[in-house]
């Protein structure tokens, strides 16, 4: 098998697609935080007043909370003063009104990334949200969607035209002092994006938001709040990318997603973050918070995350499963390729009767890349009949990688039934072997194997994305088999 | 409780027992520096993943002087005894050897030290038996037994040694007084040779002692080892052990483990995979009931290539029973061909029972196969139908069912009468033990 | 004498509603076939009789020598002299096989009011057993079915039921997977608990073991109802034409 492994070396090392850097102009608060940069961040976006003092109890908590250090990951101590906390594109005063009014250099930007956001171009069907370093720039479809009753805009415009729904459902989910980074970025949250589907709709597009960092020397700090009242129904995907640059940015984000009875939402991620260099030079600090919330009976949250960027990510979307007969879902693929460090899983706590959940991970490790799947399933005492079932398999590239598995099982319920199984492996020479004496050159035996050990999670993402992560898997695993 | 707090209640007995500890200076200096370690960073708590499903205010809670040494009789421990045939008997008694107790010959090829004795012979040679514990919480408690060193074993098998029968050792706690016994054990097995170690935990009287044992064992090229460990003090005692264990090329260790008594357990086994083609098979079994807790933790490390490890490891909780099971392994780089499964499956038969468990695999390099499950749930109940169906009672079903859960892990214990001994045991702490009893 | 007598069931399993009405009277001393495609409802119905959990009942009756069997827990109807053998008999590892035999058989015999068998008599009565099933001896002392093939666990359950000795004997598919001697074996055990007070229910795809144990009533279980019942004749007719002529029937009835 030397040869092949040999060939499969050679196939290292295509290069980053979406490194560039966008040359416009932006307005940048300097580096640095402190009480005054938080309200100057507010008064930017003229917010009411309970949102000041909102970040202002985020901030005074987050200075007496301390980084966690419990994840397997490493990196040298932040400097917090040294990130801007805000930083957007130049323009009008207002935010653009329709896409006209976007700088055409931003268009540019998102046609590059393949991300469209003339509606005509657009992928068919999906409505985007772009978030160009601290603000949205542009939400596409709003019409189409307002007609459905659906609510789908940027964070600081539901703060000017939703504020009583931001202020009832705004940290119920991920608390004020919830960890160090959803602390911190409570306090200086810049942007996002705002979903509400109202009673009975099924929203009647994918809805999508593009995060792009592209200033340097900035944080990225976005919220994001979807709320799906009772019987409805919402699909919703990120996208994230960043120039190549040989700085450590952070990327400290909040999601909070509320299901009502019978609500149901789905959550994609396609995470390709810059991911720092072969030698692990610069890429993201990607330290997010996601949890769900099944509030009401019979609801379902489910997250799939396909995350192949990252200097670091860190990330655990969650659901707390309190509604009677509520279901989580967890379908993750997550590569760990040259030095990049993937600390990432889920919880599932289950309160309500007959919830259930199922998480099904696949690391994929490579390089000196470190993958650790950490997950918590805890059944409370009042969730009779629960039921979890989790699966959880590691794949192994090269010698220098590492693949982890933490998970932790609580059970105190004794009609509950909670299974795990995991698995790690290399990719195996027999299967490698068959391939290639069919006549399949050795990148695309390993791509099919890789895209086989994944196939579970992509067929949960929607159709239009499936074969993106595909290809993104593809691209980020150039040279990397050895 | 006493309101002092548990670091100043240690420092207070320590203080109150160091003039009578044997060794010298080097070893009250040692002892000195183990005792500002642990002072200096406490006993770990909750807040220590590694630490967290054990109840800690139950070890708080204890009396941390040494109870009044008792004088027992051969009598008195009889009725305790597994009944081993052939079997060399070395007995503990709250951390203390005792001579009078115990088989005066070990076996051909083995030599047992008192500790104790060395301590004043030898405290130099001592020095360098006892493994100095390290900072890592894990070994925390280790450390807190070297602060306290005072008694315990020694055990050497020569190489290529294969004593006949079992070498059963003992270890009574008294009980008939609150108190804190630490005890150390060394056990060395040399090159090739072999050894059967059944290791008995009892309790004779009903008081909240708490025993502390920190125990290691060297295993040389090509040795076999195979230790049964089983745990069965009375109703309020609390036991915390740590074991280090370290296997040289091509050994093979098998460890069964039964904890079946006590208040409180707490095991740590820290095992080292050294040399290549070693080999380790774990299994245990923990049964909670009433307000028992048993918390079993066990880090295996690969670091030999080609080495293999298979640990099955099963839990039942019952009434307020709470039973965890920790287990990490952690394939090195250098451990090419390491082979590794890991299987924690648990029941949870009543409401207000809890298990928690985390088998864990940390892999830093990538030819190896490891793989790990976990389950927690009640009784399958296709076979508790297939059961009911051909008429059995539903509780005798029941009965049936959890018996064959822990059948897997009693069906690998070497000796036949030790087999069945434990199988009984287990049988009578389940609810419906008669029909059991039929059955077999 | 009628033994089973089932009016208009409706079973539900999870969300599914799978019975639909059936209705159904074996006698003493009767052999039925029940036949019908896959998935119709044929291992619910047995299952339902015998007290499978998972299944509720929405409507219907079931009597059992002029008893509520559905009244009845599981193990009561065991007692009684109802026995399902399994479509896929589970394992149990870590119970052993002539344990299981003896707790069963015991406790059916003391449910009669006959004293238990001991030890000794209880192994010879298996042996012969186990000579007839023409089955390895080894088997009883695995764990209950574990790592057993296809057609060992058949035979393992005729073993099982030669030994009860049950009045309402249910088999779901205990033909399937056996090969020509066992279907054989098998066969004869059927025959040989067939009596005067006895009455058997036999599930099965295949002509091949009616023409062993002929039986006297045939029914076509379809869509969760019987859609036709008839004599010996049925089932040769069901193996020339299949269900659909079947199907089309109901749609028209
Ligand atoms: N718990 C359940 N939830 C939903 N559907 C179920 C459940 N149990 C059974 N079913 C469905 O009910 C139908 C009837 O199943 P059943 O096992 O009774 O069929 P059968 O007639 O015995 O089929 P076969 O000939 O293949 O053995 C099937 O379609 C099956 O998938
Ligand atoms: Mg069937």
């Amino acid at each position: 098998m030397k040869s092949n492994q040999q060939e499969l070396e050679s196939l290292v090392g295509r290069k980053y697609r979406h490194g560039f850097v966008t040359d416009i102009a932006s307005d940048t608060v300097p580096p640095g935080l402190s009480e005054d940069v938080i309200r100057v961040i507010s008064t930017k976006k003229g917010e009411p007043a309970f949102m000041l003092d909102w970040r202002l109890k985020a901030y005074r908590r987050w200075l007496k909370m301390t980084a966690p250090t419990w994840a397997h990951v490493h990196y040298p101590p932040i400097d917090f003063q040294g990130i801007s906390y805000y930083s957007a594109p130049k323009q009008r005063t207002d935010g653009p009104k329709s896409l006209d009014e976007v700088d055409p250099k931003l268009l540019e930007t998102y046609d590059k990334l393949g991300i469209p956001l003339h509606e005509r171009a657009r992928l068919a069907g999906v409505a985007v949200d772009a978030v160009f370093d601290s603000v949205s720039v542009a939400t596409t479809f709003k019409e189409r969607l307002a007609e459905a009753g659906v609510v789908f805009c940027s964070f600081s415009e539901a703060v000017q035209n939703h504020p009583a729904l931001i202020e009832r459902y705004l940290g119920t989910v991920v608390p004020v002092s919830d960890n160090f980074y959803a602390t911190l970025n409570s306090a200086v949250f810049t942007d996002g994006s705002f979903v509400y589907v109202p009673k009975g709709v099924r929203c009647p597009m994918e809805l999508s938001t593009y995060f792009r960092i592209n200033a340097s020397k900035t944080g990225q700090f976005e919220r994001t709040l979807i709320i799906a009242d009772e019987g409805s129904h919402v699909s919703y995907l990120e996208g994230c990318t960043a120039p190549m640059r040989d700085e450590n940015q952070l990327h400290a984000a909040v999601v909070e997603l509320i299901a009502q009875d019978d609500a149901q939402i789905k959550y994609s991620t396609v995470q390709n973050w810059y991911p720092g260099d072969e030698n692990g030079v610069g890429g993201i600090y990607n330290f997010v918070t996601k949890r769900g919330d099944c509030r009401g009976r019979n609801s379902k949250i489910s997250w799939t995350q396909v995350e192949t960027g990252s200097a670091i990510t860190w990330k655990y979307p969650s659901c707390i499963l309190r509604g009677d007969g509520s279901v989580g879902e967890f379908y993750s693929v997550a590569l760990a390729n040259h030095y990049q460090q993937a600390d990432t899983g889920t919880k599932m706590i289950h309160m309500g009767r007959n919830t259930r959940s199922t998480i099904v991970s696949k690391g994929i490790s490579a390089g000196h890349g470190q993958n650790a799947y950490r997950g918590l399933v805890k059944i409370l005492p009042g969730a009779e009949g629960a039921r979890n079932y989790t699966q959880c398999d590691s794949l192994l590239m090269s010698e220098t990688c590492g693949a982890h598995t933490f998970p932790y099982i609580e059970v105190r319920n004794p009609t509950a039934v909670v299974e795990h199984e995991a698995s790690t492996s290399k990719i195996s020479d027999d299967q490698l072997f068959y391939c290639l004496q069919r006549g399949i050159a050795a990148e695309d035996a390993v791509n099919m194997i890789v895209n086989g050990f994944c196939k579970q999670v992509f067929k949960e993402l929607p159709m239009e994305f499936a074969v993106e992560a595909q290809n993104l898997l593809a691209v980020s695993l150039e040279g990397a088999v050895g | 409780m006493n309101a002092e707090s548990v670091m100043e209640r240690i420092a207070a007995s320590h203080a109150g027992q160091a003039a009578r500890m044997a060794g010298g200076a080097a070893w009250a200096r040692r002892r000195e520096l183990a005792l500002a370690r642990v002072l200096g960073s406490g006993l770990p708590d909750r807040r220590n993943e590694n630490w967290k499903y054990l109840d800690h205010a139950k070890i708080a809670e204890r009396e941390f002087d040494p109870a009044p040494r008792v004088t027992l009789t051969a009598d008195r421990l009889a009725p305790c005894l597994l009944p081993l045939a052939a079997a060399r008997r070395l007995v503990l008694v709250d951390g203390h050897f005792e001579p009078q107790l115990s088989d005066a010959d070990a076996g051909t090829g083995v030599v047992v030290h008192d500790l104790a004795t060395l301590f004043s012979t030898d405290p130099a040679g001592a020095m360098r038996l006892l493994r100095e514990p390290g900072d890592d919480s894990d070994d925390r408690y280790a450390l807190l037994a070297d602060a306290f060193a005072a008694g315990g074993l020694v055990i050497r098998v020569d190489a290529n040694a294969a004593p006949a029968g079992t070498l059963y050792l003992l270890h009574v706690s008294s009980a008939s007084l609150p108190g804190t016994s630490h005890a150390r054990v060394v056990i060395e097995v040399g090159a090739g040779a072999r050894l059967r170690l059944v290791e008995h935990f009892v309790a004779l009287g009903d008081a909240p002692a708490f025993s502390n044992l920190a125990a290691e064992m060297q295993i040389a090229a090509g040795a076999t080892v195979e230790h049964v460990r089983l745990h069965q003090s009375g109703g309020q005692s609390a036991q915390l052990e740590t074991w280090v264990i370290e296997q040289q090329a091509d050994s093979s260790y098998s460890q069964h483990l039964f904890a079946l008594g006590g208040r409180l357990l707490r095991s740590n086994l820290n095992l080292s995979l050294a040399g290549s083609r070693a080999q380790c098979r774990l299994a245990g079994l923990f049964m909670v009931d009433g307000e028992r807790q048993a918390d079993l933790y066990t880090q295996i490390e690969h670091h030999g290539a080609a080495t293999r490890t298979i640990q099955n490891f099963r839990g039942i909780a019952s009434e307020r029973g709470r039973g965890a099971f920790n287990g990490r392994i952690i394939v090195h780089p250098a451990a090419r061909g390491a082979d590794a499964s890991q299987s924690s499956r648990n029941l949870l038969l009543t409401p207000l029972a809890e298990i928690n468990s985390r088998p864990q695999l940390e892999i830093h390099t990538d030819d190896v196969k490891c793989r790990h499950g976990a389950t927690i749930g009640t009784l399958d109940p296709a076979q508790l139908f297939y059961l009911l169906a051909r008429g059995l009672d539903p509780d005798t079903a029941r009965s049936l069912l959890t018996f064959a859960f822990c059948e897997d892990v009693i069906t690998g214990v070497p000796l036949p009468e030790l087999r069945r001994g434990i199988e009984e045991l287990v049988v009578g702490r389940l609810p419906d033990r008669d029909v059991i009893r039929s059955f077999r | 004498m009628m033994i089973l007598s089932v009016r208009d069931l409706r079973v539900r399993a999870g969300e599914r509603l799978i019975l639909d009405g059936v209705t159904l009277d074996v006698r003493a001393g009767e052999v039925c076939a029940i036949m019908g495609p896959n998935g119709s409802g044929k291992s619910t119905l047995t299952g339902v009789l015998a007290g499978r959990p998972g299944l509720e009942v929405i409507s219907g009756t079931a009597t059992y020598l002029g008893r509520d069997l559905l009244a009845m827990p599981a193990e009561e109807r065991a007692r009684q002299g109802l026995f399902l053998a399994f479509q896929y008999p589970v394992e149990i590892p870590g119970v052993n096989n002539v344990y299981l035999l003896k707790a069963s058989l015991n406790a059916l015999r003391k449910h009669r009011g006959e004293p238990e068998l001991d030890a000794f008599e209880f192994l010879n009565l298996v042996r012969a057993k186990i000579r007839q099933m023409q089955m390895d001896e080894s088997l009883l002392n695995r764990g209950v079915n574990e790592g057993f093939s296809g057609g060992e666990k058949k035979r393992n359950e005729i073993l099982q039921m030669s030994l009860l000795e049950p009045t309402l004997a249910l088999l779901d598919e205990t033909d399937s997977g056996l090969d020509i001697d066992a279907l054989k074996v098998v066969a004869d055990g059927v025959n040989a608990l067939r009596s005067p007070d006895r009455a058997i229910v036999m599930v099965t795809h295949y002509q091949r073991l009616l023409d062993y144990v002929v039986p006297d009533q045939v029914h076509v279980l379809a869509g969760g109802r019987i859609v036709r019942s008839g004599g010996r004749e049925l089932a040769l007719e069901l193996e020339r034409r299949g269900y659909d002529w079947l199907r089309e029937g109901t749609a028209a009835a």
